[in-house]
């Protein structure tokens, strides 16, 4: 049975429900990432549909990147309004790091992960979130870059920057990640230029 | 960990707070179905949103309430406009001077008082913080709205090193007027959009260097502290006034244990050359404690606000922010300012103790604090449930 809904919310709300069916889960994880607690992640879960719903109409064909961005603001708000005591940027939970795979070596490797996440976590907010963008959050550069509302270029810039400081980091708690690590992150190329060894 | 750029990602993606596949089905929970729910039920005409994805927003907390009664006004603006009752017989009976020379005359008095307070917990390793959060928030629900109070107390056990143990204890959320429930009840209690109303208790552990440790870099001359502030907001891209925002962050790092009696004091002097700042005399904060005001009045989507900071002048202690939403020439505003949010500070001393038990050690979670040798910034430790929350 068809319900009856008032004719110029129909469409409306279809075009919205398709959107937040798409986009939720990604929307979510991103909020969880960056927020202090599930609920919080919720509350701008919530918000960020909330200016979507008002504004569909700006809502581009691929919402998800303007989506993220709203909710990154909405999430900067959340924390302007706690008294910004604790600072913005993705978060790094402990559980990641104490619960290595079983195998030998794993006082080496619970070493080597708490350092890392370490060295993550010592990086700038700036740094944390170009690296979650497109490690965590799974966006291109092109779409992280309209997360940041920046450029390609100027994301691609920063990515590079940021595996730069992170490998310094890694390097300052005596870890490398070899010389290939070292090198600059380039854009995707169609002819597979590789590294020199 | 010697393979490049792919450990890189693998280990970067290890780090990832959500596990793999843990939300593929996240859009298909009752919590989800009824977040939608609610939203298309809300009038999507009903605020006017953001002609941008990236345009700033207002903050969501200090959105004026929309189809307030006069309850609202009476329960909320009762503290407010006592003050500002006050600070109109203050200045009535000082007579002369100018807003102007009180805020200078205010201010300079408690740089110098500043100067004077010794920084830090004193012979105790750790500083106990208590800080309370209050806001009143308009959540939606079946296109209609709601006024809710909602208090949160949050601790912080700092240690030297700047990580610390964090404590929240939020709720339960509280309609603002009886008019408000005896509303909602009508009809037929709907579930609110943004707002659970239950109370919940957060406890973790903040790693080193996050809790504390950022006034140490900050100028003590005034003129380029509040420059070095103001770029903080902007580089922040923070919400809402520029003005308010550097209030605010004056407030926090006035309290802050760490910075130094100069900074302190140097605080208090650039407070004085933000863009509009006033004097407003005596106020009292959400716990009754008398001080001194002084704040930014701006507006937020329309809306005229007050962001105020209220001190004692006896020994230079902030004691809270609060941000007032004052009369619009709307004929449904209410006739008098309303407190909107509160940041209240309620105790800051040194302790020798990570918990509210003096001498309760936690064992849980404390010694792989200690593992790093600083730096780590955002390792949030889960304390095992009941420790230390009893």
């Amino acid at each position: 049975v068809e319900e009856k809904e008032p004719r110029s919310l129909t469409g409306r709300a279809r075009q919205f429900e398709g959107i937040f069916g798409a986009c939720y889960s990604r929307v979510l994880g991103f909020a969880i990432r960056r927020s202090d607690d599930r609920a919080t992640a919720e509350e701008a879960v919530s918000e960020t549909f909330l200016v979507a719903w008002r504004r569909l109409d700006a809502v581009p064909d691929e919402p998800l990147p303007w989506l993220l961005g709203v909710a990154r603001k909405v999430i900067a708000n959340q924390r302007r309004a706690a008294g910004r005591r604790t600072p913005d940027g993705p978060l790094v939970p402990l559980e990641a790091v104490a619960d290595p795979a079983p195998g030998a070596g794993i006082a080496d490797l619970v070493a080597d992960r708490e350092a890392f996440a370490e060295a993550f976590a010592a990086l700038s907010p700036a740094d944390r979130e170009a690296l979650a963008l497109v490690n965590w959050d799974g966006l291109s550069p092109k779409e992280a870059a309209t997360v940041l509302g920046c450029t390609p270029a100027t994301f691609y810039l920063r990515l590079h920057r940021a595996r730069r400081r992170l490998l310094k980091e890694l390097e300052a708690r005596g870890h490398s990640f070899g010389e290939r690590a070292a090198g600059p992150v380039t854009r995707p190329r169609t002819d597979a230029t590789q590294a020199r060894p | 960990l010697n393979n490049g750029n792919e450990d890189i990602k693998r280990e970067l993606r290890r780090l990832d707070p959500v596990a793999p596949g843990e939300l593929d089905r996240a859009a298909e929970t009752d919590e989800a179905a009824g977040m939608l729910t609610r939203i298309v039920s809300t009038d999507p005409d009903a605020v006017p949103a953001p002609a941008h994805a990236d345009e700033r927003l207002p903050f969501p907390e200090v959105e004026p309430p929309r189809r307030r009664r006069r309850s609202l006004g009476l329960a909320l603006a009762t503290a407010t406009a006592v003050a500002v009752a006050v600070l109109v017989a203050v200045l009535a009976l000082t007579g002369g001077g100018s807003e102007g020379d009180h805020l200078s005359a205010a201010l300079d008095a408690a740089a110098a008082r500043a100067a004077a307070v010794p920084s830090g917990p004193g012979v105790q390793p750790y500083t106990y913080l208590k800080t309370r959060e209050i806001s009143v928030r308009t959540t939606d629900a079946d296109r209609r709205s709601w006024n809710v109070d909602q208090s949160t107390t949050r601790e912080e056990w700092v240690t030297p090193d700047g990580s610390g143990r964090l404590r929240i204890v939020a709720g339960p959320s509280r309609f603002v007027g009886s008019g408000d429930r005896v509303e909602w009840e009508g009809a037929g209690r709907p579930q609110f959009l943004t707002l659970g109303f239950g109370g919940r208790t957060e406890d973790r552990w903040i790693s080193a260097g996050q809790l504390r440790g950022r006034v140490v870099s900050l100028p003590i001359e005034p003129g380029a502290l509040i420059v070095r502030l103001t770029e903080e907001v902007v580089e922040e891209q923070g919400e809402g006034p520029l003005a308010a925002a550097t209030l605010q962050l004056i407030a926090e790092d006035l309290r802050n244990p760490v910075a130094s009696p100069e900074l302190r004091r140097a605080l208090y002097q650039a407070a004085k050359r933000i863009p509009g700042i006033e004097y407003l005399g005596e106020l009292t904060d959400p716990d009754g404690r008398g001080g001194v005001g002084i704040g930014v009045t701006s507006s937020n989507a329309g809306y005229p606000q007050r962001y105020s900071l209220i001190f004692d002048p006896d020994t230079s202690q902030v004691l809270a922010t609060e941000t007032t939403a004052l009369p619009g020439a709307g004929a449904d505003e209410p006739a008098g300012p309303t407190l909107l949010r509160a940041t209240v500070y309620e105790e800051a001393r040194g302790t020798h103790s990570l918990s509210e038990k003096e001498g309760m050690w936690l064992s849980g979670f404390e010694p792989s604090a200690y593992r790093g040798q600083g730096g780590s910034a955002y390792l949030i430790y889960r304390v095992p449930d009941g420790v230390g929350t009893d």
